[in-house]
């Protein structure tokens, strides 16, 4: 393997991980707000790009449409915590089953509405050559965001009021509530920023694979077992975790075919569900 | 689900399926071979309500039906035909079933349906890698219309009628055993396991080999189906293993809920004439699919009828009010034995600092001792303490084989078993036979004031019948040591009199009991051994000794 493909892979290796980082990030926030697995998170994700996509696709500029994917996004995952995670708060199991078959009715409801399976995303074109490998500038940009996210992220969960009732609620809720914190608001705004952190990864990506309903489950799940992987308590945990699938997702696929990076992907999900289970 | 309902269900199955097999007589044959497809989604739906009792939601078993479909398809690729590869379809189902539910033994219910659907899309992107692997023998492609070999070499393929018969006996058939399985004693125990994983180990069943056993069936009914699938749509492809395809049996199950198979399969087989037959007849060619559309639209229902505030979904069966004392029956413990606590120093359940340092007691055989605190004094976890040092710490002492139980605080009975099933579950962990564990659950139903109640569920009770049946569950296990923890909270008089008659009678057959709870004069009248506060013994015991 030369220099300039070892330095394409690790840079594949970021962007894709740091992708699946803000989708593990929201997972956390859900997690830590409402003690629900977000198995729909990858579909409030690729909603919020398909809108963007088609916004752009009808005349808007890159960065309006993107806000607009973005809040669309944000608002799915409100309405997903109003919908079904606050009426059956306590009976977290049937949370996660109806938000998985939530992301499903979604799906199909987007695809229904506007019609089109795919709707691209302008992103950055340049590319390099290094050796024998290439390097994207939509890669640079994608792991420059991510980091500069995940810096407000910690700074936000550590130093505001918001942060320290987030965590608080995540410890226990009752105690919580006790203390004033209005737990109810605390998990619409999880979830909100849950799609909204989603949806701003789905249009990262957006330089390799096209916003599609048809990749929304592939993105939770690997949002799901990032934040596994690394422990879906942690903040940074579940983005080191997410960085963990993306690199063997980007090797395995190099080595033995895409089809194979995904299933060592998924496979390292199973196992760390299996072994460390939601901790 | 009791045997009656279940009864009842199977009936009608048998009744639709022999209503369907004269279908040929009124459709043609593009719509017998979409109805046979349509017919098969009855095995994933009943095993994911299997699944679901058991307390294991998952969004693998269309995956676990492909599985079975896709190992059939292979085998029949390489010249074995049915039923071999069938067979082997439906050992493959049983087989990723039980793997499935050891994978999950850590997990909780929430965590299971994430690794269900992460299994079923690993499986998928393994599957579609094989072909570059195994090239164009990899099983996915065309199959063999189902058939057997003639003794000239000739092979006897099914009509599509035929087909559909076949389809139809195989989706009777797996409904059928599903219904039968949850409905009798193992489903007892899987559906204990399901309401109350904890209390269901404590009354001596083995919440994983629960789970093994009803993963194992779900997954060799839905491989089954998915094998015969494979053979009668002619082709094999990844599309099962979809998440589309993977909410379709869980929606079903959760829709049917305590209904059970029946109602599942019922509804999967209506979705899927719905997607195959109603909706392309209709002129629907999408985007979204037919199928998707089907998918959602039953996820959509699933939603719209369980997204609802828990309160709203129970209704109270009350129950009366306990008999006499003498009534107690069944109350020996099955080894009579004292219990001593020496210096335990007692940490939260899920650990971290001391809250009670040193802790001593002592209560022998046939006495009452009351253990009494302040809210977070560690009443609750001293209790739990013993329990799990009990039989392997030497700072808690008992006799040998000596049998300690906790009624914990929350609660009561097992959510998904009635009144009857609780009862004799418990029985049969004291070591009573079948038939000897029926009896003693029914000697126990009259003086608990819940005859009438034999085959409700134990969440559907008052909390006054509930606390009641929950004891009783302790007491019918013959424990040497019950460990009581405010078993009178929330209860009204007449509860907590039948309460402390039950515990007074079970001490005078021979028990030790620690009871603790908030009610001081309550705990007082009651102890016959003193009362504990936590660090300190006071020095008036009850009226019994004084």
């Amino acid at each position: 393997m030369s220099g300039g493909v070892a330095l394409q892979l690790a840079l594949d290796s970021l962007a894709a991980g740091g992708v699946y980082a803000l989708v593990a990030l929201g997972v956390h926030l859900a997690f830590a707000g409402s003690g629900v697995l977000h198995l729909a998170v990858g579909d409030t994700a690729m909603a919020g790009a398909v809108v963007g996509g088609f916004i752009s696709a009808h005349g808007a500029s890159a960065p309006l449409s993107a806000l607009v994917g973005i809040a669309y996004g944000a608002a799915l995952g409100a309405v997903l915590a109003v919908a079904i995670v606050e009426p059956t708060r306590g009976r977290v199991a049937l949370a996660a089953a109806l938000l998985a078959l939530g992301g499903t009715a979604l799906r199909q409801a987007i695809v229904a509405v506007l019609q089109q399976p795919v709707y691209p995303f302008p992103s950055l074109r340049t590319e390099w050559t290094v050796g024998s490998g290439h390097l994207r500038a939509s890669d640079l940009l994608t792991i420059g965001v991510v980091a500069a996210l995940a810096v407000v992220a910690a700074l936000v969960l550590r130093r505001t009021r918001a942060g320290a009732a987030l965590r608080v609620t995540a410890a226990t809720p009752d105690a919580a509530e006790l203390c004033g914190v209005d737990t109810g608001r605390v998990r619409l705004v999880a979830f909100a920023v849950a799609g909204g952190l989603a949806a701003l990864g789905a249009l990262l990506a957006a330089g390799r694979v096209a916003p599609s309903m048809g990749g929304a489950v592939a993105l939770t799940l690997k949002g799901v077992a990032g934040a596994v992987v690394g422990g879906v308590r942690s903040p940074g945990g579940a983005c080191l975790g997410a960085l963990a699938i993306g690199t063997v997702e980007v090797l395995g696929g190099y080595w033995w075919g895409g089809g194979a990076g995904e299933a060592m992907a998924y496979g390292a999900g199973v196992l760390a569900l299996a072994v460390r289970g939601l901790r | 689900m009791t045997r009656r309902n279940a009864a009842v269900q199977c009936a009608v199955v048998i009744a639709v399926a022999i209503a369907v097999a004269f279908l040929p007589l009124r459709a043609g044959n593009a719509v017998l071979g979409d109805v046979a497809l349509a017919l098969l989604v009855a095995g994933p739906a009943a095993g994911a309500s299997l699944a679901v009792a058991s307390g294991r939601p998952t969004l693998g078993m269309s995956a676990l039906a492909s599985g079975g479909g896709y190992v059939a398809a292979l085998l029949a690729v390489h010249g074995h035909e049915a039923p071999l590869d069938v067979g082997l379809g439906t050992l493959t189902g049983a087989v990723e079933g039980a793997v499935l539910a050891l994978l999950g033994a850590r997990l909780g219910a929430a965590g299971f349906i994430a690794l269900g659907l992460v299994a079923a899309t690993a499986s998928a992107a393994l599957v579609g890698a094989l072909p570059r692997i195994l090239g164009a023998d990899a099983g996915l492609g065309p199959v063999a219309p189902l058939g057997v070999t003639l003794p000239d070499g000739r092979i006897a393929s099914l009509t599509i009628a035929g087909s559909l018969h076949a389809a139809d006996a195989v989706a009777a058939f797996v409904t059928l055993i599903a219904i039968v399985a949850v409905a009798t004693g193992r489903g007892a125990r899987w559906r204990a396991v399901g309401g109350d994983r904890e209390r269901a180990a404590a009354t001596g069943v083995m919440p994983l080999l629960a789970e093994v056993e009803v993963l194992a069936l779900a997954g060799a009914i839905a491989g089954f189906c998915g094998a015969v699938a494979a053979h009668i749509a002619g082709i094999m492809t990844t599309s099962g293993f979809g998440p589309e395809a993977a909410s379709v049996p869980l929606a079903a199950a959760l829709i049917a809920g305590r209904a059970g198979p029946g109602m599942a399969a019922a509804l999967a087989v209506l979705e899927g004439v719905g997607v195959t037959v109603i909706l392309p007849r209709m002129g629907w060619v999408g985007p979204p699919s037919a199928s998707a559309l089907g998918a959602a639209a039953l996820a959509a229902v699933a939603i719209a009828l369980l997204a609802a505030p828990a309160v709203a979904a129970t209704r109270r069966a009350p129950g009366r009010a306990a008999g006499a004392p003498s009534t107690w029956p069944s109350l020996a413990p099955a080894v009579v034995s004292g219990l001593t606590v020496d210096s335990l120093d007692v940490r939260p359940p899920g650990g971290g600092p001391v809250i009670v340092p040193g802790l001593r007691l002592e209560v022998g055989a046939g006495e009452v001792i009351g253990l009494v605190g302040a809210n977070g004094s560690g009443k609750s976890s001293a209790l739990r303490a013993i329990a799990r040092a009990a039989g392997g710490d030497r700072r808690v002492k008992l006799e040998p084989r000596a049998r300690t139980m906790l009624l914990p605080q929350e609660r009561g009975g097992f959510p998904g078993c009635s009144v009857g099933e609780t009862l004799v579950l418990a029985a049969r962990s004291g070591g009573r036979d079948r038939r000897a564990a029926r009896k003693a659950a029914v000697d126990w139903l009259e003086p608990l004031g819940v005859a009438p109640l034999r085959d409700v569920a134990c969440d559907l009770l008052a909390a006054g019948a509930r606390r009641r049946v929950d004891l009783a569950r302790v007491l019918l296990s013959r424990p040497s040591v019950i460990l009581c923890d405010e078993p009178l909270a929330g209860l009204e008089t007449a509860d907590r009199e039948a309460v402390l008659d039950i515990l007074r009678a079970a001490a005078a057959a021979g028990a030790a009991v620690v009871l603790c709870d908030h009610d001081r004069d309550a705990v007082a009248a009651t102890a016959t051994a003193g009362v504990v506060e936590l660090g300190r013994v006071e020095a008036a015991p009850g009226p019994a000794a004084a």
